[in-house]
C-alpha cells in the first residue's frame, strides 16, 4: 500500500546570515498596510462634518448674498418708476 | 542579578507594547526585535525565502492588528508572535496545497534516533527519514520544535497553548510511535 508523502525532506540546507536575513525587512510594508486596513472610514472621520459644516455655512451665504442682491434690484427698480 | 535584567527587560517590552497598542509607530522596536526571529522560524518551515519574507510580514502585521487582545501574562511576547507564525505557515499550505517543507541538519536526526532509543546508522536513516516524510502536521511541529531548533517543553507550551508537561507527554507519544516505525 503506498501513502501519499506529506512532508519534503531538505538536510543542511545553507543558513542564512544574520545581514541576508535583515534585507527582508519591510516594516514600512506592514504599517502601511495597516494603516489601510485600520482607516477609519470617510462618514466617520470629523473633518467630514467640518467640511460639511463649512459648506453649509458657505451656501448659507451665497443664498442670502443672492437674496439681498435681488431685493436692492427690486428696491432700485420701483424707485426709477 | 540576571533575574532582575530579565524582569526590566520585561517591563519595558510590556510599555512598548502598550504604546503601540494606541500609536503604530511604537511598533518599530518590536518589529526590529522580533524580526529575525520569526522570519527564521517561518523560513525553517518553507522551501522559499520569498514565501517566508511575504509570511513573516503577515506575521507582524497580524500581531499589530490584534495587539488590543494581546495581554501580558509574564511570558515573553515572542511566544504569541511564534503561535500567528504557526498559524500562517499551516493556512500558507493548507491554501496551496504544498507538500510541507520539512529543513534539517544530519546531527538532528541522530538526536531523534537517540532520543527515542535508537542506534543510529545508515538503516535507522532511512526509515527516520520515510517517518518524516509522512509524520501529520500537528506531530511534525512538536518534532520541529523539539529536536530542530532545540526548544524547551515550557516554550513549545507556550507557543501552543498547552501545559509545559502536555507538551513534553505529546512530544515523547510522538517518539513512541517513531521508535515503533524504526524497529
Amino acid at each position: 500500500m503506498s501513502t501519499k508523502e506529506k512532508n519534503s525532506i531538505n538536510i543542511n540546507r545553507k543558513k542564512l546570515s544574520a545581514a541576508q536575513v535583515k534585507q527582508k525587512e519591510n516594516l514600512d510594508s506592514v504599517l502601511s498596510k495597516h494603516k489601510m486596513l485600520t482607516k477609519r472610514p470617510v462618514y466617520k472621520q470629523k473633518k467630514f462634518y467640518f467640511l460639511v459644516f463649512l459648506l453649509l455655512i458657505l451656501t448659507l451665504l451665497i443664498y442670502y448674498a443672492d437674496k439681498e442682491e435681488a431685493e436692492n434690484n427690486t428696491q432700485t427698480t420701483a424707485q426709477e418708476h | 542579578m540576571a533575574m532582575f535584567n530579565k524582569y526590566r527587560e520585561v517591563k519595558s517590552e510590556k510599555e512598548l507594547i502598550n504604546l503601540a497598542k494606541k500609536n503604530s509607530k511604537y511598533f518599530e522596536p518590536i518589529y526590529k526585535k522580533y524580526h529575525e526571529q520569526i522570519f527564521r522560524f517561518v523560513y525553517q518551515r518553507l522551501n522559499n525565502e520569498d514565501d517566508a519574507a511575504d509570511i513573516t510580514s503577515q506575521v507582524f502585521l497580524k500581531a499589530l492588528l490584534n495587539l488590543e487582545k494581546y495581554e501580558f501574562r509574564g511570558f515573553p511576547f515572542s511566544s504569541w508572535l511564534y503561535r500567528i507564525a504557526l498559524n500562517e505557515v499551516n493556512q500558507h499550505y493548507r491554501k496551496t496545497k504544498n507538500k510541507r517543507s520539512v529543513n534539517l541538519e544530519e546531527e538532528h536526526l541522530k538526536d531523534i534516533a537517540e532520543e527515542s532509543g535508537n542506534t543510529f546508522n545508515q538503516e535507522k536513516r532511512e526509515k527516520l527519514l520515510t517517518t518524516l516524510t509522512n509524520l501529520e502536521e500537528q506531530k511534525l511541529i512538536l518534532i520541529e520544535m523539539r529536536f530542530f531548533e532545540k526548544r524547551s517543553f515550557k516554550e513549545i507550551g507556550r507557543v501552543l497553548n498547552i501545559t509545559e508537561n502536555n507538551a513534553k507527554v505529546r512530544t515523547y507519544r510522538v517518539l513512541e510511535e517513531m521508535k515503533k516505525i524504526m524497529l
